[in-house]
């Protein structure tokens, strides 16, 4: 060991010096992750396929009438586009549906019960796109 | 189109109600672009709030009330006093500054490009508070949010009555535009740092310390995903210069900037209270006494945004917090291990973490006898609670929704922790330069 390797004042120097070159080095990768992130985000093409379905959604619900949404994690999508018209939880058996007094029933991809299926007597589809459909009680 | 200029006309006239303001709060004269980015910050708080006054007096809050409010503003805040010159500390320019200032400049640009080209926004929690409460405000005129439910009514408004303030401009929704307003955070937040960071650094680190807030991908999503933790960010990291400058100052001068910030970061989110309340303990702490110079001015914009929203939810019976901080999850190497393992993933911050905190650690033997330590007290108080605040959520084994939005949970002490860590290594810099004559010259050295 050479005489004076683990003075405080080399200490300092390695100290200082590794603090800087890991600052240098840290700015470098931290641009790199950056020239990534705006390569991934640009070539990502932007589609919004759940909100263009509840914005058509928003044309066809008149003012005032009340909906039901099928999926839990959705329904916060839909209050936020439907507002101010009133969302409901119910069941989704037509019994259910029927006595919740709202009109609309919003199914959406991730959430689509059995009794919601295909079509039925008791509904009318209104809007169907990948993200979701639109149905109108009848009963 | 027409609704991106009247998004800019309505970000234009926030910044011009702010400008007198900026001019009260600041503390010495901010140079342009400081007061720039400052009005900005100043305004969108002051508006945001003087909102909240035309639906205490029971007016409606309409395109015309909110001219009104714009016009308060800006008359409340006229005649600002004549502020002090504060010389930046002296540096070269050079590759050194340019660098890092070009990098900013990019990364900002970027994020403005995605402002303009993303569209509307749907991150969850723009749909069920921040934005949704900006179309309520549309939509009903009042702020006492009586058609709306869940747990997300007691949330602080600076965001959503912005929100509310441009699409009343506008006339209808369109929550395309709502990207803009926020990104100008982070630019104002860009411009804000480095007049604060100049009275303390020289140019190359101050340029470093922002580069380094900024350069990472959770910056630039949140500068356009509409939610508020970046506009979070810039009042906390002004609070906290703030009260840097207000320690290193040793009088009152710049206990207004950190306590207006202080006081818009808890008008912003709920975690600004408790990291800005965090940073005025360690000023009194610090300066060992309660009654110390500039306390009260402090307190007093504190409770300028705090107390009259605390105010009208009762009066409105507007829910208190029932489902936030309700129960503690005590599982220390469970959460230690969660947060470690958050901390170190790159996707949403890159390295960020490990350099900033392991600036800070080698540096620490560097600073510890120097007035960086006055910043150290401001900063990093605030890294120990805000990791620990996931005590209030956290359960081991089932990190539920924070699994989600941790991330985004630890971008409001991000910017600060980098300036401490580029303050550091400042420090460390100036050791280089100033060091001592070596007792033990190696004998290459002695030839």
């Amino acid at each position: 060991m050479a005489p004076g390797a683990g003075s405080p004042a080399r200490k300092v120097t390695l100290l200082a010096r590794l603090a800087v070159a890991l600052l240098i080095a840290g700015l470098a990768v931290q641009a790199g992750f950056m020239v990534r992130e705006v390569h991934d985000q640009l070539s990502t093409p932007v589609t919004h396929p759940l909100r263009d379905f509840l914005e058509r959604a928003d044309a066809l619900i008149p003012a005032g009438d009340e909906y039901v949404v099928t999926s839990p994690v959705r329904s916060d999508d839909a209050r936020y586009f439907l507002y101010p018209r009133r969302q409901v939880t119910s069941g989704f058996d037509r019994a259910s549906l029927e006595a919740s007094g709202a009109r609309w029933v919003i199914v959406t991809a991730d959430a689509r019960p059995a009794t919601l299926h295909g079509l039925q007597s008791w509904y009318r589809v209104r809007l169907s796109t990948p993200s979701g459909r639109l149905l109108e009680l009848t009963g | 189109m027409s609704d991106w200029l009247l998004a800019i006309a309505t970000c234009l006239l926030l910044a011009w109600a702010g400008r007198p303001w900026a001019r009260r709060v600041a503390g010495s004269a901010p140079g342009r672009w400081g007061l720039h980015g400052l009005s900005y910050l100043c305004g969108t708080a002051m508006v945001s709030l003087a909102m909240l006054g035309v639906a205490f007096v029971g007016l409606p809050v309409s395109r015309w009330t909110l001219a009104v409010a714009f016009l308060i503003v800006r008359a409340t805040g006229s005649r600002p006093p004549a502020l002090p010159e504060r010389r930046p500390l002296p540096g070269r320019g050079g590759p050194a500054v340019a660098l890092p200032m070009a990098a900013v400049v990019a990364t900002l640009g970027f994020g403005m490009l995605q402002a303009f080209r993303l569209g509307g926004i749907d991150s969850i929690d723009f749909l069920k508070a921040w934005g949704l409460k900006g179309v309520a405000v549309l939509d009903d005129h009042s702020l006492d949010f009586s058609r709306l439910s869940g747990p997300h009514l007691f949330y602080p408004l600076e965001v959503s009555n912005v929100n509310g303030a441009v699409l009343l401009v506008l006339g209808h929704v369109n929550d395309s535009v709502l990207r803009l307003p926020a990104a100008l955070f982070a630019v104002s937040l860009a411009a804000v740092m480095w007049w604060l960071l100049r009275l303390v650094m020289p140019p190359a680190p101050a340029a470093a310390a922002i580069a380094l807030a900024v350069m990472t991908p959770e910056f630039t999503t949140l500068m356009t995903n509409g939610l508020a933790d970046l506009v979070l960010a810039s009042y906390v990291t002004v609070c906290v210069l703030g009260a840097y400058l207000w320690l290193l100052d040793g009088g009152t001068r710049y206990a207004a900037l950190s306590g207006f910030a202080a006081g818009a970061a808890a008008w912003t989110k709920l975690e600004g209270t408790v990291a800005c309340a965090a940073v005025l303990v360690a000023v009194l702490l610090v300066r060992r006494a309660w009654r110390t110079p500039g306390a009260g001015i402090w307190i007093a914009w504190f409770a300028v945004f705090i107390v009259p929203w605390q105010v009208f939810q009762r009066v409105h019976d507007i829910p208190a917090n029932r489902s936030h901080f309700k129960t503690l999850y005590l599982h220390p190497l469970w959460i230690v291990d969660h947060v470690a393992r958050t901390l170190a993933e790159t996707a949403h911050w890159g390295l960020f973490w490990p350099i900033v905190l392991g600036l800070i650690a080698l540096t620490t033997p560097l600073w510890w006898n120097t007035p960086a330590r006055l910043l150290a007290a401001v900063t990093l108080p605030n890294l120990v609670l805000t990791l620990g605040a996931y005590v209030t959520h956290y359960r081991a084994g089932q990190a539920d929704s924070v699994e989600a939005t941790a991330h985004r949970l630890y971008m409001h002490i991000a910017p600060s922790l980098a300036v401490m860590a580029v303050m550091g290594a400042t420090v460390a810099l100036s050791a280089l330069r100033e060091r001592p004559p070596d007792p033990h010259p190696e004998p290459a050295r002695c030839r």
